[in-house]
């Protein structure tokens, strides 16, 4: 009877035992079975987000995996070499990822891929003018020569038959100017009064309705516009030596280029000329002001100052590769970054047409140090 | 002998004018600019199969409008653009876009694929999107990313990729992919019926959560966006309520008070600050959720309600008439008493503390009408962002960079709605609801 008891005991400890494992087994493979319907649930979907690269090498290995040929997506090696050559910018430890997972064939990819950057033109035109090659400035000039038309001049547009007047002054509402500057700085009331007599003369121009066509025809001027300066370039500061200072004086200049252990550029060459007059200086301030957009600000950005640095071509236009921060305060290193991003923005966009900048002074104003300092923007 | 003399006289001349004159920069002081919104070109994202060609436009377009909607930009129409973008992959023509003075570019890809670490129920795969974010003038890729999830998720899909640009284009976290939960109402202003709710922040997908038997009222979001806590009037007097979002099952906070309402979390989650009446005496008191333990933090015959924590959960700011007519007091946990912060002529009331910490959002009556203002957390720099017949309950964005609030139209009939509001004071816009909508509270920004 004992026996018979232990035995059934056992059985039944074995049974049990059994049926927890299979309870278990079944919750552990399938989630848990005693939870309450989902009907009633509210669907909070997920949504994940990660980088391209990322995203590519999981993608790759996933079809590496299924044996599955790339078919969504044709990768060819310019296309491959596009996507990488883009996400530098992005994550270069990625791409470097990338590039090994999808082994890019770089003599292949290097001799196919054309160059973007205006392919039709000459190297130069796409160089950055610096005012030290002599060869660019001469490029340029041509571009110059070819492409600038004087205030007034009707041209004729080769696909249209209507006539569109260019304006060659590169800030047309110098009005808003003034105003701005005159808020700046009350204490150059004169000069400001100079500023509005020269616009009074600009305002004196009739005012000519824009038309689409016009619209459409300076749009298509812009897009085919050269990367580089269209404005007249500087006077050419060599020759004009050259021409009107005796070689007595030229020969110094030379010993002065040998002392300085620098190769002397034309710029270098150039008479310093007087210091910018504060009201060629508002006007600066206010053309670089007028792009620097504080809307889209974070309120922790608009907290911080920066300072900039940056070259400027003879020809008034800011050089994009020059342009660094010195200096910032104010901010955590996001705030810093976004601040310095708005700051370089507004130098780029009011930059791209030039600065109207008395051609004379130049070397008074080829490097150009910019402080951005919030204080009359911020959210109080 | 006179000859190099007078050179290297000349040379000590020149020299440092030279030099003076070319390495000191010129330096320039900015102080002024200009505040309106930032030109940015999204064209139409490309779809990579047929399937997803409606989904790949409304998802662009969803992106677009989120944007818009922040007053912050502005994009430029697609018939504008000189150049199209007919594969993701080709290198930008970054001066056909600055002709058009884009200052940033949105570009993107959709299509439907299984992907190796993620399942998702739809048999095609996953709903993919890649998009980039060019800087136009400094030629750049700001940010190259893709999202990916159910395909019927494509609203969430667009609303990450707008929380993801703004955030590299403003330095600040975004608030579209979020929740708002609000009251409901239908009826006529006197008997009116209230369902507790919730929608996306732009008032899409709204979803009800309860049933209009009840009275509800003043919901809001934990801290990590799981569960609700509300009055209900569901016993004929009001009670706090939590209620879990994803089994959508609610429950009394503490059985053991008779009347509680105007409920809050703490930042950590861990507790709850509430209005409870004892003995016709209105105080707060803060509730541990765990272990259901109570304290008492404010006392004295005033009526004490709608308090709001301090992002570092160490203050407590609430409304209180112990002085004759409802101001704000700020009483740090722990030591001391309520300071009282607003000192403006009228009435203060609802207040909330801004994410960011500096600053608390309120109600105003003010003669007539009520305001929707902000101030600083010791009552200075108060400014006044909405007027009104009736505006009231403001709540803040998961960013601090937006106020939403209800609005209530005068007469027996009048609805109301919720508003949003930039605390500049602009951008103010409507959310459309399907019926009048009060009490909004918004939630933190979702995964």
């Amino acid at each position: 009877m004992e026996a018979f008891s232990e035995t059934n005991m056992q059985t039944g400890a074995i049974i049990s035992g059994w049926g927890h494992l299979i309870v278990i087994g079944l919750a552990a493979l399938s989630g848990p079975i005693f939870e309450d319907s989902k009907d009633n649930e509210l669907s909070i979907s997920e949504v994940s987000i990660v980088s391209l690269s990322e995203f590519d090498i999981l993608q790759k290995r996933f079809e590496k995996d299924f044996d599955t040929p790339v078919t969504l997506i044709n990768k060819n090696n310019d296309e491959l070499l596009d996507d990488q050559s883009q996400q530098d910018n992005v994550n270069k430890e990625d791409t470097e990822n990338l590039e090994n997972e999808i082994e890019v064939d770089q003599d292949i990819a290097a001799t196919s891929t054309p160059s973007i950057d205006s392919p039709e033109l000459p190297e130069v035109v796409n160089s950055t003018p610096s005012g030290f090659d002599t060869n660019v400035s001469i490029v340029g000039e041509d571009v110059a020569l070819n492409l600038d038309v004087p205030e007034g001049v009707k041209l004729e547009s080769p696909d249209q038959n209507f006539d569109i007047n260019v304006d060659t002054k590169p800030y047309p509402k110098l009005l808003e100017d003034v105003e701005k500057a005159e808020a700046i700085s009350k204490t150059n009331s004169s000069e400001i009064s100079n500023i509005e007599e020269v616009l009074a003369e600009d305002n004196s121009v009739p005012e000519q309705t824009i038309t689409q066509p016009i619209i459409d025809a300076l749009i298509a001027e812009l897009s085919s516009a050269p990367m580089r300066s269209v404005r007249p370039k500087g006077r050419s500061l060599d020759d004009s030596i050259l021409q009107v200072e005796p070689a007595e004086q030229v020969a110094q200049n030379e010993i002065i280029a040998s002392i300085s252990n620098e190769p002397i550029q034309s710029a270098r060459n150039a008479p310093a000329g007087p210091p910018l007059t504060q009201r060629e200086k508002d006007n600066l301030r206010v053309s670089v002001g007028r792009c620097w957009n504080k809307t889209s600000l974070s309120r922790e950005a608009l907290e911080v100052t920066v300072t900039i640095l940056f070259n400027m071509s003879e020809a008034g236009y800011p050089e994009s590769d020059s342009i660094k921060m010195v200096d910032s305060f104010g901010g955590a290193a996001n705030a810093t970054k976004i601040a310095y991003d708005t700051a370089r923005r507004a130098i780029l966009v009011c930059g791209r047409r030039g600065f109207d900048l008395p051609e004379e002074k130049y070397a008074q104003w080829k490097t150009i140090k910019m402080v951005f300092d919030p204080i009359k923007l911020r959210i109080k | 002998m006179m000859r190099y003399l007078k050179l290297f006289f000349i040379i000590l001349f020149i020299f440092p004018c030279f030099a003076l004159a070319q390495d000191k920069p010129l330096r320039i002081t900015i102080t002024d600019g200009v505040a309106e919104p930032l030109p940015l070109a999204i064209p139409k994202f490309l779809s990579e199969v047929i399937a997803v060609k409606e989904v790949a436009k409304n998802i662009s377009f969803l992106v677009s409008e989120d944007l818009t909607k922040t007053g912050l930009f502005r994009i430029i129409p697609d018939d504008a653009h000189i150049s199209k973008i007919t594969n993701f992959k080709a290198l930008l023509l970054y001066s056909d876009w600055k002709a058009i003075n884009a200052q940033g570019l949105i570009s993107g890809a959709v299509t439907i694929t299984k992907l190796k670490n993620r399942d998702c129920e739809d048999p095609r795969g996953c709903l993919v999107v890649k998009y980039k974010l060019f800087d136009i003038f400094s030629e750049n890729i700001i940010s190259a990313k893709a999202v990916f999830s159910e395909p019927g998720d494509w609203r969430s899909i667009a609303h990450k990729i707008a929380d993801d640009i703004y955030f590299h284009l403003t330095g600040e976290i975004g608030y579209f992919n979020s929740k708002i939960a609000f009251i409901s109402e239908s009826g006529m202003k006197n008997e009116r019926l209230k369902r507790l709710a919730l929608m996306d922040y732009d008032g899409a997908n709204v979803e009800f959560l309860t049933d209009q038997s009840d009275i509800v009222l003043t919901p809001k979001f934990s801290p990590d966006g799981s569960h609700l806590i509300y009055t209900s009037f569901k016993l004929g007097m009001p009670q706090v309520y939590i209620m879990n979002l994803r089994t959508k099952k609610a429950d009394v906070l503490d059985e053991r008070i008779q009347m509680s309402f105007s409920p809050e979390f703490s930042p950590d989650g861990n507790s709850i600050v509430m209005s409870v009446v004892n003995d016709a005496n209105t105080d707060l008191y803060i509730v541990d959720i765990n272990s259901g333990i109570r304290r008492r933090l404010t006392s004295g015959p005033a009526i004490e309600t709608s308090p709001s924590f301090s992002p570092d959960g160490s203050k407590i700011v609430y409304e209180s008439d112990r002085s004759g007519t409802q101001q704000l007091y700020v009483l740090p946990l722990g030591v001391g008493e309520g300071r009282r912060i607003s000192f403006g002529g009228g009435s203060y009331g609802t207040p909330v503390w801004s994410p960011n910490g500096d600053l608390i959002a309120f109600t105003k009556k003010s003669g007539r009408r009520f305001h929707i203002g902000v101030m600083r957390t010791d009552g200075s720099e108060e400014r006044l962002l909405t007027s009104s017949f009736l505006d009231e309950a403001p709540t803040w964005s998961p960013n601090g960079r937006v106020i939403m609030f209800f609005r209530n139209k005068a007469g027996s009939r009048g609805s109301s709605s919720v508003f949003s509001i930039d605390i500049s004071g602009r951008n103010l816009r409507k959310i459309v609801t399907p019926n009048s909508g009060s009490d909004p509270s918004w939630s933190p920004l979702l995964n």
